[in-house]
């Protein structure tokens, strides 16, 4: 409480008491505060720009430590003169001030509109924002390419084995069988040799198919899958047309329930029905009516579609493999097919963004896909073709 | 032949392909060998074990000819079951098959097939090779007694 009087008596105190020039100690004391903090101010900011190499305008910077540094020299010297009165070294410091803020003065006229270009904080954190997203975007396309060219790759593998065996094997029968087939004709064993023929032609057209279906793998793997927006309805009743035949041979029933539209390519979903149709009617034993229900159930999740049948089922232990390409479950002569179908059938899912699996139950197997792009429901009600239903 | 063998030596063979069977019967059609041809891996156990279609007529082979890519149980289960199988477990069992993969060679011995043979592509080749597996087996090597 006492402190401001106290202070006020303190500046009274008569100068030459105290030995002074002046009429008090105080504006000294305050000169010598102020000045000796401009002074500490101008090196510390000459400390800060000779560590920090990125400060922008760094001759602004450096005039105004000067500024500030002259001040204070001057607010020094005018402590000071209550003792040394040097009034040339006052003068020449004014000088050095006027010097110092006209420079300074001109200097920020110069920098002013490169300051003012300068970016603000928020669109220095906006601009980061939006590198990053883009940054990310790119990590994500470039891991896409990645997985893309790792599934190439198994894609390639998978072509290697097939050229190795699977070609191989039709290419070797048609050399031993060429040649027993001469050898059957010197001797002109006629039946062997009508034999021998059976067996060449054979080879030849599994060959011939094994070509055709690597073909069409191919095209199923490759990048330019279709986006346009169909019925699938129509992709079934194409395939059932391809079919329609092996359908007829085997006096085939088909149950087509109803289906929604989808986005996607048209050659490739009519493929994929194609090729789990036709499993559906051969792998049914021949003493049995094969009974085919093309099923599209609407779950929690979306569409489930599927091809059901009454065959021979397939062992759980297969589920898996069957989807790999040449992995034929049955023999030749039983059951034709190379075992590309399934694979294709999996590409095609795959290329879609679904999945396809099998269920087989007691009876018969139910090969299940998803699609990834599936609209409304716009099709026909459940639709029976055949005459007779199934029990 | 070794004097204790059974006067028509038997060879089993497991393949899955007319051609191959084709092949084989004629390579065989003039040796002195019972040649019984099964379809699959399952069929060949079924044989061995003489059960289902195999009960009777289903003589012990003296060697099998087992191909490795087969519809239903596969060349390599079939010898897989055979070594744990205590009746079956010294039965001669030669691989032969279109594979001539690395991989399949060194799956095969693993399992201990006692050899492993690549199906030669000329029809001479193959039936030359049919005769040499004969002579060795039947003639230099002595097969496990019965």
């Amino acid at each position: 409480m006492k402190l401001i009087p106290c202070i006020l008596a303190a500046a009274n105190v008569p100068a030459q008491e105290m030995g002074f020039a002046s009429d008090g100690w105080l504006p000294v004391l305050a000169d010598l505060a102020a000045g000796s903090a401009f002074i500490g101010i101008a090196v510390l900011l000459v400390f800060f720009l000779c560590r920090h190499p990125d400060v922008p305008f760094r001759p602004l910077f450096a005039l105004v430590s000067l500024l500030i540094g002259i001040g204070g020299a001057e607010h020094v010297l005018d402590a000071s003169t209550t003792w040394w009165p040097v009034p040339a070294l006052a003068l020449v410091l004014r000088i050095a001030t006027a010097i110092a803020a006209w420079g300074t003065v001109l200097v920020i006229l110069i920098v002013l509109p490169r300051a003012l270009a300068l970016p603000g904080y928020r669109d220095v954190v906006h601009r980061l924002e939006a590198e990053i997203a883009d940054r990310r975007q790119r990590e994500n396309i470039l891991r896409n390419h990645s997985a893309e060219l790792e599934r190439r790759n198994v894609a390639l593998d998978e072509f290697t084995y097939i050229a190795s065996h699977d070609l191989q094997e039709p290419l070797r029968k048609i050399v031993s069988f060429s040649e027993l087939l001469e050898q059957d004709l010197n001797r002109n064993d006629r039946g062997q040799a009508v034999k021998d023929l059976h067996f060449i032609s054979d080879a030849a057209g599994r060959m011939r198919k094994l070509v055709r279906d690597l073909l069409m793998l191919s095209r199923a793997g490759r990048n330019d899958v279709g986006a346009e927006r169909f019925a699938l309805r129509e992709s079934v009743d194409a395939a059932l047309e391809s079919i329609a035949l092996t359908v007829q041979e085997h006096g085939a029933n088909v149950l087509i329930d109803a289906l929604p539209a989808v986005v996607g390519d048209r050659t490739l979903l009519t493929q994929l029905y194609q090729n789990l149709l036709s499993n559906a009617v051969k792998f049914v034993p021949a003493d049995r009516q094969p009974c085919i229900h093309v099923t599209a159930e609407r779950n929690a999740d979306g569409w489930v579609f599927g091809i059901r049948d009454n065959g021979i089922g397939i062992d759980p232990a297969y589920h898996d493999q069957i989807f790999k390409a040449f992995k034929r479950l049955h023999g030749a002569s039983e059951y034709s097919g190379n075992g590309i179908g399934l694979a294709i059938c999996e590409r095609a899912v795959t290329r879609h963004g679904g999945r396809i699996w099998v269920e087989s139950f007691n009876g018969g197997s139910h090969f299940k896909f998803t699609l990834a792009n599936v609209e409304e429901e716009v099709c026909t009600p459940t639709h029976q073709c055949a005459l007779s239903s199934c029990s | 032949m070794h004097a204790d063998a059974p006067m028509r030596a038997v060879i089993l063979l497991v393949d899955d392909d007319a051609g191959d069977q084709e092949l084989t019967r004629r390579a065989f059609a003039e040796a002195p060998v019972d040649l019984r041809i099964v379809s699959d891996g399952a069929e060949a156990i079924d044989y061995l074990r003489r059960q289902g279609n195999h009960a009777v007529d289903a003589p012990r082979p003296d060697i099998i000819l087992l191909d490795l890519n087969m519809p239903r149980l596969d060349g390599r289960e079939v010898l897989r079951r055979i070594r744990a199988d205590a009746q079956l477990k010294d039965l001669v069992v030669i691989v032969l098959t279109t594979s001539d993969q690395d991989v399949d060679a060194r799956a095969c011995y693993a399992l201990h097939c006692n050899s492993f043979i690549t199906k030669p592509v000329r029809v001479e080749t193959f039936t030359a090779a049919m005769h040499e597996i004969g002579a060795y087996w039947f003639e230099l090597a002595t097969l496990p007694p019965v």
